[in-house]
């Protein structure tokens, strides 16, 4: 179990999970989605969930803000502290009252996140009276005010989505969660869809907008690039798992577990010339049917015999680095990294 | 050749098995308990009409005037009618006519229609303005009504009852297929095929209408049960199959008279157009569902 | 080293109901043999468009194209039907690319058979020769799309598109839809098959890092128009046009002590419907003058770099001084 940060846990700490365990049910078979994930959040500080498609980063989002379709979801376990208080734990009224206005999340595609025959302007006004309570026409007004901080004019409050761009799309979605000033955003791949240079304007925004209202922010994406410029801290996510954590420094100049290690070395680099990429062995595990001991066994180059044995303890590095690995030494040494 | 880690097995490689779509489909329908039993119902009403004419205690045309309107009794299972044939006799030997109507009515509209539909839907342009509005006039007139011109101008009998059946369906199907075709020859694997040098021929019917032909399927099934209904609106007007023809819809219609005093005229055939009905319907949405692959997660 | 495949002034246009739509507008360029060249672009350039153009998925509207030498730009079937066994595509979607209800063997076996090249006995041979060449283990032979990752659909996309050994291929963001780990084993793929068989390839892509790993040259492309056209790794060293400057300061870095200046551009992409005559740039650089609205020219400026942008030596004098090489920026 990951106990990073646990001394300072008091009123920084906005959001701790610890031990959640999501499954999910098809066909008679029992997908692990989320194994034992624990991590701690400070105010104010981006996370980044880094991981490949399955890795079960948007399950771990979308079980923060109860999202998940159940059935087939199920979360088996665990504790979602929000300001302290229980998020699995809570019903109805308690339950609405952080979703949206709290907590809010911005989802990877803008084609799909907007309601086709409502106006923009409408869209964000509907967040305005449904949570601070505002008459008709004061949301309006705020929707306005809301459009002109992410760069769109106000006359194009009246269009609809259709008459948009995707990146406008996006930015008018990032609107509509940071309406209510939420004290957490969760952002699962917000840019991938984007062009590059839309991707850059929005992040620039997503970056600005965070200093100035001191959100916190959980940013899920497979782009190590994007983390490095807006995360402070890094969570790679395998098989269900927090593999690795720790802030960007420590993830990007001393990576240690070997897939994190292995992730980097299958990017090709702008900035180093090699003659062949250096993918990882193998395919992803099957979730319903995970490899015994280490998860990332059977691919990892370094894997020794008792990597197949037992839970994975994670081993603290330092600072607030911590890797989910008995043999670190051993890669590190053989990786030419240092620990 | 080529080497790598890519052909390492790893323990999830494993579990890539190989299942053709048709057992696929297959297993997916028999764990839906209602569309299994409609597929029974089916299959048993199916080799009731191939065989059971074999088997029937009597002639459908025996008649036996004196025992007229008789209960069910151990010489006659579900009694006799107006003219004193035997019921279920006559039920058996209808099964095929009734059967052989929908069946065979769905199967020629099927076919014209997804050929006209298949036409429509990939070249686009005055092809499918044609087409479409020639579907409109089709879909302008109300079935029974186009059933009973057709019929009328084509005269009785077995096949003239098929087309006249079929033909207002035509519409449906090449409206379904066209749909259908409208995203999938979009999609990359139709310019993938084009780009080895695939004829559009071979294109249209050998990728994208595999691909485009489940919806159709559903409906077409259960379109079955509304070609019996109607071959029995035929029958009462005078067109279709006559009588002495033991076509259930006809013996329904003719039993109109005796309703209130021998219901069992009307009962027994109804009862079997309800059941047939009534599984073709069953079996069409489970096929349904079987057929939809994301429904499966 | 010859020209395997060469462009002069392609352009394709289409007819949508809002007007003329420029899809590809006066593209010229050239690919050498056993080369790749890389077309990098945003949503709307024509990237795609221009690869499908080439190998007759759609009919240009005006230009040339060449072939070996030889002018390929309108050809009966006849000739298509040769041509297309030289010239192929592989796809960008592993999802939308294979026929759902085809196996590996069939959606393999198919264009060897279409060719007509192989008696009907060899055709299983030829199967099991491709799916070594791309790496598929024998055993998936029967299995259909939905059960394989997109890692290995993208192979059997390989697979079908180098089985009649082209010597020209079309790689429409063939990588953009895998995950990192596979996107990489793809890629080696495709490298090691270009060694060995000496393909040429046209790669399309928005995935700066990736066209620079591949390419020998890249092509930049805006609304229809070629930008800038050099050797790789020159252009990240040296982009020269406004617009290639703007893409590469926006790609996020994963060197985090390096420090970046974001070039913004103004306003929004402009529609290719019925354009401005002049450099489609125009409406969002910063740089934008009256000349801009003329029509541009590529001009070569460092040896086998071209830019097409009348404000290009203004722009990067203090490049000029930098590279001690003859060039035109000096030249003036």
């Amino acid at each position: 179990m990951m106990k990073e940060n646990i001394e300072e846990q008091d009123a920084e700490t906005l959001l701790s999970v610890k031990d959640l365990v999501v499954e999910y049910t098809s066909d008679n078979r029992i997908i692990h989605a989320v194994n034992n994930v624990c991590f701690d959040m400070k105010r104010g500080e981006t996370l980044g969930l880094v991981g490949e498609t399955g890795a079960g980063k948007t399950t771990i989002a979308k079980s923060i803000l109860r999202i998940l379709p159940d059935p087939p979801a199920k979360i088996r376990r665990g504790e979602i502290l929000f300001n302290g208080k229980d998020i699995l734990k809570m019903e109805g009224s308690e339950l609405r009252s952080i979703r949206g206005h709290k907590i809010s999340m911005v989802f990877q595609d803008p084609m799909t996140s907007l309601n086709p025959v409502i106006r923009v302007g409408s869209q964000i006004a509907d967040v305005f009276m449904l949570h601070r309570k505002l008459n008709k026409r004061d949301a309006e007004r705020e929707a306005v005010k809301m459009l002109e901080l992410v760069g769109i004019p106000a006359d194009r409050a009246r269009e609809f989505p259709h008459q948009f761009s995707g990146g406008m799309k996006q930015r008018v979605v990032i609107a509509m969660a940071l309406a209510c000033d939420p004290e957490l955003l969760l952002a699962d791949e917000p840019t991938t869809a984007l062009d590059v240079t839309i991707q850059a304007q929005v992040l620039n925004m997503i970056s600005s907008l965070k200093e100035e209202k001191n959100t916190s922010m959980i940013l899920i994406t497979h782009d190590l690039g994007i983390v490095a410029e807006v995360c402070d801290k890094i969570a790679v996510v395998y098989a269900g798992e927090i593999i690795e954590f720790g802030s960007k420094e420590e993830i990007f100049l001393t990576p240690s577990h070997p897939y994190t290690i292995g992730l980097f070395g299958a990017l090709p680099d702008l900035d180093s010339d090699v003659e062949r990429l250096d993918p990882i062995d193998g395919f992803p595990p099957d979730p319903s049917d995970l490899p015994d001991g280490c998860r990332f066994s059977p691919r990892c180059p370094h894997t020794q015999e008792d990597c197949k044995e037992g839970g994975m303890e994670s081993v603290q590095l330092h600072g607030t680095h911590t890797c989910r690995c008995r043999h670190i030494n051993r890669v590190a040494a053989k990786e030419g990294s240092y620990v | 050749m080529y080497k790598n880690g890519m052909l390492r097995n790893s323990p999830s490689n494993e579990l890539i098995k190989k299942e053709s779509q048709f057992r696929a489909i297959m297993k997916r329908l028999s764990k839906n308990w209602f569309a299994a039993v409609g597929l029974v119902i089916i299959i048993i009403f199916i080799i009731l009409a191939i065989l059971g004419p074999t088997f029937a205690p009597y002639d459908y045309m025996e008649m036996d005037i004196s025992n007229k309107f008789a209960p069910s009794s151990s010489s006659h299972l579900l009694g006799t009618d107006d003219l004193g044939r035997d019921i279920f006799s006559r039920l058996l030997y209808g099964a095929r006519y009734s059967l052989g109507l929908g069946f065979a009515g769905q199967i020629f509209q099927l076919t014209i229609g997804t050929f006209l539909g298949c036409i429509a839907g990939y070249y686009g342009g005055k092809s499918e303005e044609l087409i479409m509005r020639f579907c409109d006039i089709i879909q302008a007139i109300p079935n029974i009504l186009l059933a009973v011109i057709v019929s009328a101008a084509l005269g009785t009998g077995f096949m003239n009852t098929v087309i006249a059946l079929g033909v207002g369906h035509i519409a449906g199907s090449c409206r379904i297929i066209r749909a259908q075709f409208l995203p999938l020859r979009e999609q990359e694997f139709v310019e993938a095929e084009k780009s080895i040098n695939c004829s559009n021929f071979r294109v249209i019917f050998r990728h994208i209408l595999p691909n485009a032909i489940s919806p159709l399927i559903v409906i077409t099934t259960m379109g079955v049960g509304g070609c019996i209904m109607s071959a029995a609106g035929l029958s009462y007007l005078g067109l279709g199959v006559q009588p002495p023809t033991p076509e259930w819809g006809a013996m329904l219609t003719a039993s109109r008279e005796y309703m209130r005093h021998y219901p069992n005229l009307i009962l027994y055939p109804g009862l079997c157009i309800a059941i047939v009905v009534l599984a073709l319907n069953l079996l069409g949405d489970g096929l349904r569902d079987a057929l939809d692959p994301k429904l499966k997660n | 080293m010859s020209n395997l495949v060469e462009v002069k002034n392609l352009k394709k246009h289409f007819n949508t109901p809002k007007g003329l739509l420029h899809a590809v507008d006066g593209v010229s360029m050239s690919i050498e043999q056993a080369t790749t060249m890389g077309v990098v672009g945003e949503s709307g350039c024509g990237k795609s468009t221009f690869g499908r153009v080439i190998i007759h998925l759609h009919e240009s509207t005006d230009g040339q194209i060449f072939f070996e030498g030889k002018d390929v730009t309108h050809v009966t079937a006849k000739e298509l039907f040769a041509l297309r066994q030289n010239m192929q595509i592989i796809f960008q979607d592993p999802y939308s690319s294979l026929d759902p209800r085809m196996t590996v063997e069939d959606t393999l076996k198919e264009p060897l058979a279409l060719s007509k090249r192989f008696p009907k006995k060899e055709l299983d041979k030829e199967v099991k020769r491709v799916m070594d060449m791309v790496g598929i283990a024998p055993r998936l032979r029967t299995s259909y799309p939905h059960e394989l990752d997109g890692g290995r659909r993208q192979r059997v996309g390989i697979g079908r598109a180098l089985a009649l050994n082209p010597k020209f291929v079309v790689c429409d963001e063939p990588v953009s839809a895998l995950d990192v780990s596979i996107q990489a084993q793809v890629l080696n793929l495709l490298m090691d098959l270009q060694k060995e068989y000496g393909l040429t390839y046209l790669f399309v892509t928005h995935d700066l890092s990736v066209v620079r790993h591949i390419s020998h040259k890249i092509s930049v492309m805006y609304l229809g128009q070629l930008v800038e056209t050099s050797p790789s790794k020159e252009l990240f060293k040296k982009p020269l046009h406004p617009y290639t400057k703007a893409l590469l300061s926006a790609i996020p870095s994963t060197d985090i002590l390096k420090k970046k200046e974001l070039i913004t551009m103004k306003g929004e992409l402009t529609s290719p419907i019925n354009p401005k005559p002049g450099c489609r740039f125009v409406a969002r650089c910063s740089y934008a003058r009256d000349e801009c609205l003329k029509p541009q020219r590529l001009e070569e400026i460092f040896p086998s770099h071209f830019v097409s942008c009348c404000r290009v030596k203004e722009i990067n004098l203090n490049l000029a001084e930098a590279d001690g090489r003859k060039n035109a920026l000096v030249d003036g």
